[in-house]
């Protein structure tokens, strides 16, 4: 089973996704922060990370740097949620590793099918 | 496949609550001129998060006025627009108009707060921007797009030729061109040529680079957007050109130049599963942290080990075993001890929750009232059971309004006085043996106790031939129907006065006092019990029955000698105890019981604490002390007078558990009505 890691300081964004996400068939853990969601990723073998981008203690984009300096996620699929209002943000995001983002609003099918982009 | 977004509703809700709070407190730390960037952050993620959460929850008219104030704090954080006053008011209004709306939702009303289109109208005033412009210019056509990505428009068989020439990084960002030429494959028939010329000599390659193009062929009848998606991500760092032909060119099969790179897609075939739609009707939940709930699950871990111990050694007991069975008990009572602790600490929460309406109360009220005050919270960590939390927040603001109405003087009457030009109020909360204290204190013009005296005599409350000490008259502003104040303002509320607080406060087991300096001001502060329900009791006997009194209450017991009691004039026996003349009162009387004592030196005196008055309390002995589980005799039978509640004994019988308050106020009562008697025959 792909496992996925969610991370949102927002809980129903975050549990929304996650049930979404086990729905349709993958391992899905949660985390809160970017502190948080480096920590966990560097815990836990995942196939892929979705991460918001305004996070209290650590951002997006930072997470995902930092993601990217680590073995293990050199190539894995990182996507970032971002708001209409942010294509300076999906820059930022890219330049800093990103694979692709997911725009709120979004709708769970939208979630899978995203997801099912990359994870195949 | 089907999901439900309504089972999310609930948690959004609750989560835009907390975010509100969290926005207020931070709105109310802002000063124009000194902003703190960490607090705008804060404040625009709290408004990112509801704006999101409205989008992505299908609340789309809350998204539309989120985003105007998220555009504002976006300036504001930037730095391309200064902080002025307005900002913080037209946010803090916000934050109310947000509520209201919240507040509907919850109620499943699709109605939106009067409020909230004038508000929109200033922040595009402040935005300068156009009003017809509709503020989410993007957002509807992307979610279309999203959407209908795979809805069929009905298109001729084409013919795709597809240049793609991938930024050298792409693999860095983990975008595998295997992947969208899945995707690509999905649409129709794909053909996939690499062209393999950029690879550079092996001394300048970089392995994670990409050097390798392709030329895809589609044949398909879908649009250039929706190849276009398949590419979404990798567009800006790649070249990629897209071709169409309607006519489908003869392919020439060159198995031997081109490799066909196979791309055999996993179907992961969603499963589609009706949701069983948990309602989450009940509102009354309760946040616990996670530590708090670790601590249980442990405990009840150590509890079902202790009982297979007790229960092995049940199994086939013999008296040799009894110092195990006897080390098991005790463990078992530790544990369930310590069990206990943790369920409580379950029900408890910091009285932040009940101190957060106060700054933006004082904010305002300070405002309108034209006082300069200075706010100052301290212990707003301190724990307390929920349900007292709850009951707690309107008397602590109404006391907040009374410092700020009546203690706390105007600006010219404090320069008059010679005082600073801030007034101070003080919030303090704190732990003081088994109880919660919460003060507050105003540097204000204090109580006026002419004026108190004089209205407590027009009431009918106090007598005019007796003379009453300071603190006598400081406690006449709790007695019912009392109000200072000659004209109801609408600040200080009407009707509603400090006998209600006091009232609300004793009904939670706690009580306020008041005490006042001239001119210096004045500090009301509660006490309350930690818990409503289990408490620390003694076990007095009376007679042959027993009865339980708080230990809380108890300062001491004693045996009383001859000669130590005195009689007064209207028959009150009292005791010297180090300073003080104590009376006494003999349960056994006010509870029509018969007595073992014979002299009252026979029995035990418990001085207790009520108010701030002592009693003696003649008992005939004192028992064990012991937890009690409380349980509410008015639920269960009816409200008896001098009892507060009862428990069951270890043995199964049922005990009383004392009301010393409501004790007093009764024999209180009696005396009076004895002495108006006599004062009647007198005449």
């Amino acid at each position: 089973m792909k496992r996925i890691l969610a991370v949102d300081d927002s809980v129903s964004i975050r549990e929304m996704v996650q049930f979404t996400l086990k729905q349709a068939g993958y391992h899905v853990d949660s985390a809160v922060d970017g502190v948080d969601g480096l920590e966990k990723a560097k815990m836990g073998n995942f196939d892929l990370i979705i991460s918001d981008i305004n996070m209290p203690r650590m951002d997006g984009i930072s997470l995902i740097s930092q993601l990217r300096n680590e073995r293990a996620y050199k190539f894995t699929p990182i996507l970032m949620l971002t708001t209409e209002s942010g294509s300076d943000k999906k820059m930022a995001g890219k330049s800093a590793g990103a694979t692709g983002w997911i725009v709120k609003p979004f709708n769970p099918e939208k979630l899978i099918a995203t997801v099912q982009k990359v994870l195949r | 496949m089907e999901i439900d977004l309504k089972q999310f509703h609930q948690v959004f809700i609750e989560e835009c609550v907390e975010g509100l709070e969290v926005m207020e407190a931070e709105l109310l730390k802002l000063t124009p001129g000194a902003v703190d960037n960490e607090v705008i952050n804060t404040i625009f993620r709290v408004a990112h998060s509801i704006k999101g959460g409205a989008g992505t929850f299908g609340f789309n008219q809350l998204t539309e006025f989120t985003h105007v104030a998220e555009t504002l704090l976006d300036d504001l954080r930037a730095g391309t627009l200064v902080l002025i006053d307005k900002h913080i008011s037209l946010f803090l209004q916000t934050v109310d108009c947000l509520r209201e709306w919240i507040q509907l939702l919850a109620c499943d009303s699709e109605s939106i707060p009067d409020i909230a289109e004038d508000l929109k109208h200033q922040y595009n005033q402040l935005l300068q921007l156009d009003m017809n412009q509709p503020a989410l210019p993007n957002d509807h056509d992307i979610s279309v797009t999203g959407s209908t990505r795979l809805a069929t428009n009905v298109h001729d068989d084409g013919y795709w030729l597809i240049h793609f020439i991938p930024g050298q990084d792409i693999l860095k960002q983990g975008n595998e061109p295997r992947l969208i030429f899945a995707e690509l494959q999905e649409m129709g028939e794909l053909k996939v040529t690499p062209k393999i010329a950029e690879i550079p000599l092996w001394e300048v390659l970089l392995p994670e680079d990409i050097y390798v193009s392709w030329e895809l062929e589609l044949i398909s009848n879908i649009s250039e957007s929706q190849i276009k998606e398949a590419f979404e991500w990798v567009e800006d760092d790649s070249k990629i050109t897209i071709i169409h032909s309607n006519a489908v060119p003869n392919l020439k099969t060159e198995e031997g130049n081109t490799d066909r790179v196979l791309v055999v897609p996993e179907i992961t075939q969603a499963v589609s599963k009706k949701i069983t739609n948990k309602q989450s009707t009940d509102t009354n939940s309760i946040r616990v942290s996670i530590d708090k709930v670790d601590a249980l699950i442990n405990m009840v871990g150590e509890l079902v080990i202790t009982q297979a111990m007790l229960g092995e050694l049940g199994q086939d007991f013999s008296a040799d075993k009894l110092p195990e069975l006897k080390k098991g008990l005790i463990q078992l009572s530790q544990h369930t001890r310590e069990m206990q602790d943790s369920v409580m600490k379950i029900r408890m929460l910091p009285i932040q929750f009940s101190f957060n309406r106060i700054p933006r109360m004082v904010r305002d009220l300070s405002d309108k009232l034209g006082k300069n005050v200075l706010l100052r919270i301290k212990g707003e960590e301190t724990e307390l059971d929920k349900i007292m939390l709850e009951k707690l927040s309107d008397p602590l603001v109404h006391l907040v309004r009374n410092a700020l109405d009546h203690g706390i003087e105007t600006i010219e009457e404090r320069k008059l006085a010679g005082k600073s030009d801030v007034a101070c109020l003080d919030i303090t909360a704190f732990h003081q043996g088994g109880e919660i204290i919460i003060e507050i204190r105003d540097d204000g013009r204090g109580l006026n106790r002419a004026k108190i005296h004089a209205k407590a005599i027009e009431k009918g409350i106090a007598n005019q031939d007796q003379h009453y000490s300071n603190s006598q008259i400081d406690e006449f502003i709790f007695a019912p129907g009392f109000s200072t104040v000659d004209t109801i303002s609408d600040i200080s509320g009407r009707g509603v006065g400090m006998d209600v607080v006091k009232r609300n406060i004793e009904s939670l087991g706690g009580d306020i006092q008041v005490e006042s300096k001239d001119g210096e001001g004045s500090c009301f502060s509660i006490r309350l019990p930690l818990t409503l329900s289990i408490m620390d009791g003694q076990l007095i006997k009376i007679g042959n029955k027993t009865y339980i009194l708080p230990i809380m209450s108890i300062i001491e017991s004693l045996q009383l000698k001859d000669g130590m009691v005195t009689k007064l004039a209207d028959q009150t026996e009292v005791f010297k105890l180090r300073d003080e003349f104590i009376p006494i009162i003999r349960l056994y009387q006010v509870l029509n019981h018969d007595t073992n004592l014979e002299r009252i030196t026979d029995g035990l005196l418990v001085v207790v604490e009520s108010g701030s008055n002592k009693y003696g309390l003649l008992v005939d002995d004192l028992a064990a002390q012991q937890q009690v589980v409380i349980k509410n005799l008015e639920d269960n039978f009816m409200k008896v007078s001098c009892v507060s509640g009862a428990t069951i004994l270890g043995n199964g019988t049922v005990a009383l558990i004392l009301d010393i308050a409501d004790i007093v106020k009764r024999i209180t009562n009696e005396r009076r009505q004895k002495q108006g008697l006599r004062a009647h025959v007198a005449a």
